[in-house]
């Protein structure tokens, strides 16, 4: 069996900064991997990395058995790694809660295509399994924190991805909806079968969630559980 | 007139056939540039079209097709030098808004074409579209409308967050730069024929009270468009009834349709409203718009040898020459007419015209001929150099075609007597070494200045500036609707005059007042 996520010796350098210099991480099907470090130690940037937004000058890259190096459009991968950002960039943008579950779908829907009911049921089953369904004609920005960060991961989940990358997933929530949505990651992340890769700063909160913990610390990996 | 019967003109017909299409299709691009924070970007564009217009004039070719093919070409290439560069399109907009600017200027210098005049090529309003205008506004709009229809979640992700469209699986990349390309087309086009005013008023404005009150993008695209039409329509009517500009009248629609949707948005305003606005009143205030839509607009009824002059000089020499009823559209307080907004009055008063005099660099006399419904009126195209000779000789050619020769040659006599006596007055100061406006040459010669430089209308370099200083002059006699020159004067320590070309100014009406304001500031200056 083939890693989901196998990174070997990977170097990032964003400008004059080297981000991260040398990092091996591996991640078998249906683990789920934490990566911890200070702010600033190149989280996000991995994420990018995994998802094909970001290129490394060194190093290689494999998703899915995918060598990413040898793509030019990585769309298509894309489509089965769901991404759950730290904070959406439109805040105010005026979208309810059932619109942007199901802009999940929009991948796989393809292009010029109107979501058919199917990708309407799907979207409602995912809010039922993460707890929003009752918000699903609230808009988007008149939700708690917690609320929002269920409705990134309901869209990711929507996408019915093999691999699902979290982008600090308890920042800016109280530390009750922090263990909330990570019991719902963690439970999700069973049931689906999921490669789940989640970035935090806080490997305390992560620890007993993870099959397998890094330590990013200055553009190093370390395997500590 | 009622409303309906306006509706027999083409240029009423123009105008809301426009209306109809871009009040639709282009706030829709308003709401891309509110929802990508693309504000900078339709600044860039506008500035880009100006390039591209002195580009067209430089090489002589079209200004208005190299205008809006530089618009179409940067447009494609902003989103990825902003991609390249990651400085984002906001900050290339700046760069790039400030480089064409520049760029623009030095053509026009080069190609000895003054700033303002360089505008005209931009000039575009309403009510003026012709059938090629027309299929321009159609066409993209039906580009714009089918986009957003085939591409909707597309573009509804790309609006809502770049990233999230990327990480779904949505070419991202290629619905940003499409977007893009679409607002730079649309302004290019839009700026090039309904003018810079209303680019606001249809792309901008609409989208902005869209924002505020709705609660999702298929709301805000239906309410951008219904807002679009509705300043439209609303200000195409209140022009006619109050006769006022029509540019201007649709962009003030368009901002008090936005204080409403601010005072919706408020919910305890809204309550207060509600309260307000009784079912009662409502249908009293109805009954009001229903009157004011029947009332009947001001006519312009014109005599039947009546001569429609575009400028307060055209209108002048018309006079000169034994016109008895001359209607002028631009107004003599304009300083320069390419700006001018018309209004709807203006537009009838071709319909009755039989003459029409023009200089020949009004784009909208042109325009407006071509739209015009009175196919029998006559173009009279003269020139506007405002030496005495060149004058006596324009309204003849006038007086001819008006057969009104007898009272020209009336004119003629006491026209020179005038002057006559005013030379007389000015004599004492013939022969001061002058700098002169170019467009204020005729005026030097006249009054026999000695000419030592002519400065061109565009911007001073200082080249021209050192020289003219050196010349030690004694007076600069720079031009009232374009002047430039009054830098020369400060640094050469000497007198400093602006002369008039079209009356209207200090109550001058003739073109006997033209030379006598002239005169009297040159007096003044050495007395």
């Amino acid at each position: 069996m083939h890693h989901s996520v196998e990174l070997i010796d990977v170097h990032v350098r964003l400008g004059h900064v080297d981000v991260l210099s040398g990092i091996n991480i591996e991640a078998r099907p249906c683990e789920l991997i934490s990566v911890v470090g200070a702010n600033g130690a190149g989280k996000t940037t991995l994420l990018k990395i995994v998802n094909g937004t970001l290129t490394p000058f060194k190093g290689r890259i494999f998703v899915l058995g995918h060598d990413l190096s040898q793509h030019k459009s990585l769309n298509f991968l894309r489509r089965d790694i769901g991404v759950v950002p730290q904070r959406s960039n439109s805040i105010r943008f005026p979208i309810r809660v059932e619109e942007a579950v199901l802009m999940g779908r929009y991948g796989k829907i393809g292009l010029m295509r109107r979501p058919r009911k199917e990708d309407w049921d799907k979207a409602f089953e995912i809010m039922e399994a993460v707890g929003i369904r009752q918000f699903c004609k609230k808009l988007v920005h008149e939700l708690s924190g917690g609320e929002q960060q269920k409705v990134a991961l309901a869209r990711a989940l929507a996408q019915e991805p093999l691999i699902l990358l979290l982008d600090e997933p308890t920042t800016y929530l109280d530390s009750s909806a922090q263990s909330e949505i990570m019991e719902t990651i963690h439970t999700l992340h069973h049931q689906r079968e999921l490669t789940t890769l989640l970035v935090s700063h806080d490997s305390r909160l992560v620890e007993q969630y993870s099959d397998k913990i890094y330590l990013l610390k200055e553009g190093k990996s370390y395997l500590t559980k | 007139m009622s409303w309906i019967q306006t509706l027999n003109f083409p240029f009423m017909q123009h105008a809301l056939i426009a209306i109809l299409f871009a009040g639709i299709a282009f706030p829709m691009i308003g709401v891309f540039i509110l929802s990508l924070n693309l504000i900078p970007l339709r600044f860039a564009m506008m500035h880009i079209a100006l390039l591209g217009g002195a580009i067209g004039l430089f090489l002589r070719v079209d200004p208005i097709f190299s205008g809006m093919l530089l618009c179409a070409i940067s447009s494609l290439a902003l989103g990825p030098i902003s991609e390249k560069t990651k400085l984002g399109v906001g900050t290339i907009s700046g760069y790039f808004m400030a480089l064409t600017l520049a760029l623009a200027f030095i053509l026009f210098y080069k190609a000895d074409i003054h700033v303002l005049q360089a505008f005209n090529i931009l000039w575009g309003n309403i009510l003026s579209l012709t059938w090629l205008d027309l299929i321009f506004v159609i066409v993209i709009s039906l580009i714009i409308l089918s986009i957003i229809f085939l591409f909707f979640k597309e573009i509804q992700a790309v609006l809502y967050d770049r990233e999230i469209a990327l990480t779904v699986g949505i070419p991202e990349k290629m619905f940003y730069s499409l977007i893009i390309f679409m607002l730079g087309l649309t302004i290019a086009v839009s700026m090039r024929i309904i003018g810079a005013l209303l680019v606001d008023a249809f792309i901008l404005l609409p989208a902005m009270g869209a924002v505020l009150i709705s609660r999702s993008l298929k709301q805000i695209f239906f309410f951008s468009s219904l807002f679009g039409l509705m300043s439209g329509i609303i200000g195409l009517y209140l022009s006619f009834l109050l006769d006022i500009p029509t540019s201007s009248t649709i962009i003030i629609v368009a901002s008090l349709i936005i204080a409403v949707c601010f005072l919706i948005q408020r919910r305890s305003t809204m309550q207060k409203l509600k309260k307000v606005f009784t079912r009662g009143r409502m249908s009293v205030l109805m009954f009001l718009m229903g009157w004011i839509l029947l009332l009947n607009f001001p006519s312009s009824t014109l005599a039947q040898e009546a001569v429609v002059a575009s400028t307060s000089l055209a209108g002048a020499i018309a006079k000169a020459a034994g016109a008895e009823e001359v209607r002028v559209i631009v107004s003599s307080e304009m300083r320069h007419p390419p700006e001018y907004d018309l209004k709807p009055s203006d537009l009838l008063k071709f319909e009755g015209a039989k003459v029409v005099i023009y200089g020949g660099y009004e784009r909208m006399v042109s325009k407006l001929l071509e739209t015009s419904k009175n196919k029998n009126v006559l173009a009279i195209q003269i020139n506007t150099d405002t030496s005495p000779e060149n004058l006596i000789s324009q309204a003849k050619k006038v007086s001819e075609v008006l057969k009104t020769e007898k009272e020209e040659q009336i004119w003629e006599r006491k026209f020179l007597e005038k002057l006559k006596e005013l030379q007389k007055k000015i004599s004492p100061f013939s022969g001061k070494r002058a700098i002169v406006h170019r467009f204020a040459q005729p005026f030097a010669q006249w009054a026999g200045l000695q000419v030592v430089q002519i400065v061109s209308p565009g911007e001073l370099t200082p080249k021209v500036i050192g020289d003219a200083i050196a010349k030690n002059p004694e007076l600069v006699v720079d031009i009232y609707h374009v002047p430039v020159a009054q830098v020369i004067a400060e640094n050469a320590k000497c007198k400093y005059i602006q002369v008039i070309n079209f009356p209207g100014v200090d109550h001058t009406q003739s073109l006997e007042d033209i030379f006598e304001y002239n005169s009297k500031k040159l007096l003044q200056i050495f007395q």
